[in-house]
């Protein structure tokens, strides 16, 4: 659906994107993440068809944004880091004033637009101007705004940036819906966690390049390659488990915490097994394995060295 | 394209027409004229006084005609003092309130946006010239006023409101903060209505040497883009001259008449009122020995206000080579 190719954009002296590539298949919701000034709302500008690349190749739905923006946005549905309302309009009038800009034809808006704020539950507050809107409610509003012309892509810059707990779970409960119409979603975020439960691949960005990308589950491991282990043991076997496992160099930050040995281990599922294998050959009384993946905090923290500011 | 249905223009009527200061504004803006009006029917009736005394028929065609001449330099002055209030937050506004990149990444192009706005300011100036379309309709009453007249100077009063708009919108195009947008619209507006006049004096005084006007006439461009002289010209064309003495215009048709060559025109009474009888429609057979200024001033405002329009939908156009963000939360990068 989307695919970046070596694109390279600078202001002035400031390289803001370095060669970043990027592919986005149909149907999957592509989380972005990096620190502030990474460069992933300038790669969202430039795949809107906002802002002008300067080097490598972008091509959305078929079409390059830079010489097809309006065939771009026909399939797109952008949505900023920012509100973005008519004070003066209330909710109804908002989303058909879009419509309107968007193509929609007159007989077809209002049932067009009363559908959408019924899909982001909102169709309480048809009258309600935007100004009195909860944050939450705006951000919901925004999110229809990107729907009215019923786009294949949703570009979402940092859509739960400044949300409280409960409109962050109504917002993820939204795109999974979402995802369920069978729309494509590239979403950016600092709230990692977000990401993790929503999006079915993933992109690291930073310095303007992608440092790593692929599905959720392969960039965990390919990532870091390790996944964090607990084990609990007979108490009386503690200590040879905790010697056994420092002599083995795939396993690191081998402890006991309140009667657990917690280690990592470096390799995937066939390591696992195969230490297993070995400490119950030891001999070891195993009465509980568990193998935890790398949770994003620690993968963003160790792709970006931790020197984001999230 | 369909301008009549442009979206911009519909919720841009919508927003401006919702807000309190509208009414507010119309108000003030017909009592103003309403007095204003008054002033100059008050003035007319002196001026006519003078001239003719009390129960001449005659009277009431120049009391017509001194009320029009006055309401259309009123309208004029109106023109250039709302005209670039009206457009120069259009563009500058969205980006501040953060809606211009919505309206880009839309299915509108660049230029139905720009037009959408134009449209939106120009309806609004409308909306006020049909608010007063009774004090400006006092001078019909009294006679002395062709309907063309009235028809060629409502049209110059509208181009020089599409041209101020257009000029508008392409500073508020270019503009970094609505401030900056406003005093660039109105920088223009003052330069073409005052500024001009100024540069006239320039030109005759030190261009030429402060040397009389020759017989065959003399070319004095700094006026040629100044709307109350285009305008002036039109309404008196095609010599220059309402063929009357002490009524607003003068001023200006004496600057026409001097420019094709006629210094004597319709000024050799020594008073006010019209001229001999027979005299006017004499002169106005006299041969033009240049164009009329209102020529000049159509073709210049006609060329800014494409320039402009173009010029405004140049700086709307995405992709754009930069992004110019006026106020942003944090978090993007």
């Amino acid at each position: 659906m989307i695919t970046l190719q070596a694109v390279e954009k600078r202001y002035g002296a400031v390289t803001a994107l370095g060669g970043l590539d990027m592919d986005v298949p149909e149907g999957a919701v592509y989380g972005l993440i990096g620190p502030n000034g990474a460069g992933k709302t300038t790669a969202m500008l430039i795949l809107s068809s906002l802002l002008a690349r300067d080097g490598g190749s972008v091509t959305v739905a078929g079409a390059d944004p830079q010489r097809e923006p309006r065939s771009v946005r026909r399939h797109l549905g952008y949505m900023p880091d920012f509100f973005g309302f008519y004070e003066s309009l209330n909710a109804f009038e908002y989303l058909d004033f879009f419509a309107s800009v968007q193509g929609v034809p007159s007989g077809r808006r209002r049932g067009v637009v009363l559908d959408l704020l019924a899909l982001v539950d909102l169709a309480h507050k048809v009258d309600a101007d935007v100004n009195s809107l909860s944050r939450g409610m705006k951000q919901r509003l925004s999110l229809a705004r990107t729907l009215v012309h019923d786009p294949d892509l949703l570009v979402l810059d940092e859509p739960a940036s400044g949300l409280d707990p409960r409109a962050r779970v109504q917002l993820r409960e939204l795109i999974a819906e979402l995802h369920r119409m069978g729309k494509t979603i590239l979403i950016s975020s600092h709230i990692l966690a977000e990401l993790e439960g929503i999006c079915t691949h993933l992109a690291v960005i930073d310095e303007g390049v992608v440092k790593a990308q692929g599905e959720m589950d392969t960039i965990r491991g390919a990532l870091t390659g390790a996944r964090r282990i607990r084990v609990r043991v007979a108490d009386e076997d503690v200590d040879d488990a905790l010697e056994m496992l420092h002599s083995r160099p795939e396993v690191a930050e081998a402890s006991v915490e309140r009667g657990r040995v917690d280690f990592v281990l470096a390799g995937g599922d066939e390591e696992s097994a195969g230490l297993l294998a070995d400490l119950v050959g030891a001999g070891l009384a195993i009465y509980e394995w568990r193998a935890e993946a790398a949770g994003l905090e620690e993968l963003f923290l160790e792709l970006t060295r931790g020197d984001g500011d999230t | 394209m369909n301008f009549a249905l442009n979206p911009v223009l519909g919720r841009e009527i919508k927003e401006r027409f919702r807000s309190r200061r509208a009414p507010v504004f119309v108000t003030l803006w017909v009592v103003g004229v309403g007095l204003i009006g008054y002033l100059v029917y008050l003035i007319a009736q002196l001026t006519a006084r003078d001239a003719f005394g009390l129960g001449q028929g005659v009277a009431g065609g120049y009391m017509g005609r001194f009320i029009f001449e006055g309401m259309l330099l009123l309208l004029m002055t109106a023109v250039v003092m709302i005209v670039p209030g009206l457009t120069a937050l259009s563009i500058v506004g969205e980006r501040e309130r953060q809606t211009f990149h919505l309206l880009q990444v839309t299915q509108l192009s660049p230029l139905q946006i720009v037009l959408g706005k134009l449209w939106s300011s120009m309806s609004y100036f409308l909306l006020l010239l049909v608010s007063v379309a009774p004090v400006a309709a006092l001078p019909l009453l009294f006679g002395g006023v062709r309907i063309g007249d009235v028809l060629v100077g409502l049209a110059m009063l509208l181009l020089t409101a599409i041209m101020l708009g257009s000029i508008g919108i392409w500073g508020s195009s270019r503009a970094r903060s609505s401030r900056g947008a406003v005093a660039n619209a109105y920088m223009w507006s003052f330069i073409l209505a005052f500024i001009t006049f100024a540069a006239m004096g320039a030109e005759l005084l030190f261009i030429n040497d402060g040397e009389p006007f020759p017989q065959r006439g003399r070319e004095v461009v700094s006026v040629l883009p100044n709307p109350y002289v285009g305008m002036v010209s039109a309404v008196v064309a095609p010599l220059g001259s309402d063929g009357l003495q002490g009524t607003p215009f003068d001023v200006v048709e004496i600057l026409l008449l001097e420019r094709q060559g006629f210094d004597n025109f319709g000024f050799g009474m020594g008073g006010l009122g019209f001229p001999a009888q027979g005299e006017a429609d004499a002169d106005r057979a006299l041969p033009l020995r240049r164009p009329p200024v209102w020529v000049f001033t159509v073709g210049i405002y006609v060329l800014i206000t494409l320039l402009s329009l173009r010029g405004a939908a140049r700086r709307v156009r995405a992709p754009a080579t930069r992004i110019r963000t006026l106020r942003r939360r944090d978090g993007g990068s």
